[in-house]
């Protein structure tokens, strides 16, 4: 909420940072774990493989890392429905054919994410964030977890905003002529 | 936790607010809305991984976990890269 106030710059992104990593924290406190080491040491690891490749890659190299990383998000989203799903018990989802049928949406969004992701051709990347935050909804739907719900909706529909702001743009930047097959 | 139902009304409400903050918001920022994602995802998966279930479950939300923090991480850098841009003159 902090960054959201600060708008943009370093000083928003930092605490923003800082909201994840509370977060983080705070999910981590509010349930049993027993396998701590374990989850720490996957945290660690992914933060420093996107750290590498952040610190080396040059600034034009920064839209695919982008890409990169909602292709990221989609493996993660399959995998988390994965887990959920080997797991039914702890989240309640046993036996529930509406959990059930919003974690296949969810693999489903995820998968066709990471594949537009990786995809050589130009799929537009709020499009694809958006398409990540409908999976996160969907997932914390299916969970029974009212912040992956929350956030994720904001997140799909914000996306899919600055998509439509994207296109208007380019149409007023095209002195508002619709698109025609054959034209250049 | 509870149900889908339930939680219903919340999703609804949370894409009118969605809808209404973006409606403001600069649309290049695409590397912060990534960074959310990635930290809801990141906290998803950190739930899924701290049930004790079946090893496959367990490993898979590993795995979560471990493709969401490199997503933020990515997403965070490329926040701080386009920080560093200098503006056009």
């Amino acid at each position: 909420m902090l960054a959201l106030r600060e708008r943009a710059g370093r000083r928003a992104n930092r605490l923003a940072m800082m909201g994840v990593a509370l977060a983080c924290g705070g999910a981590v406190y509010s349930h049993d774990v027993l396998n701590l080491p374990e989850m720490i040491g996957a945290v660690v690891m992914g933060g420093g493989f996107g750290l590498l490749l952040v610190r080396r890659a040059a600034r034009r190299m920064l839209p695919l890392l982008t890409r990169a990383a909602q292709a990221l998000l989609g493996i993660a989203a399959i995998a988390l429905a994965g887990a959920v799903w080997r797991n039914p018990g702890a989240f309640g989802v046993a036996g529930s054919g509406v959990a059930m049928a919003l974690l296949a949406a969810g693999v489903l969004i995820g998968g066709l994410v990471a594949l537009g992701a990786l995809w050589p051709g130009r799929i537009a990347p709020h499009l694809l964030s958006s398409g990540a935050g409908w999976t996160a909804a969907l997932l914390g739907l299916a969970m029974g977890n009212g912040a992956m719900a929350i956030g994720g909706a904001l997140a799909g529909v914000a996306g899919l905003t600055f998509m439509a702001q994207d296109r208007k743009k380019a149409q007023n930047a095209s002195g508002g002529l619709p698109h025609a097959p054959g034209l250049p | 936790m509870t149900g889908a139902f339930a939680l219903l009304p919340l999703f609804l409400l949370a894409c009118l607010g969605g809808a209404l903050a973006s409606r403001r918001a600069a649309s290049q920022s695409n590397p912060a809305l990534g960074a959310g994602i990635a930290s809801i995802l990141l906290v998803g998966a950190l739930i899924a991984a701290a049930e004790t279930g079946s090893a496959a479950a367990r490993y898979l939300a590993l795995l979560a976990v471990f493709c969401a923090s490199a997503a933020a991480i990515l997403a965070f850098g490329v926040g701080e890269h386009g920080e560093d841009e200098e503006p056009l003159p």
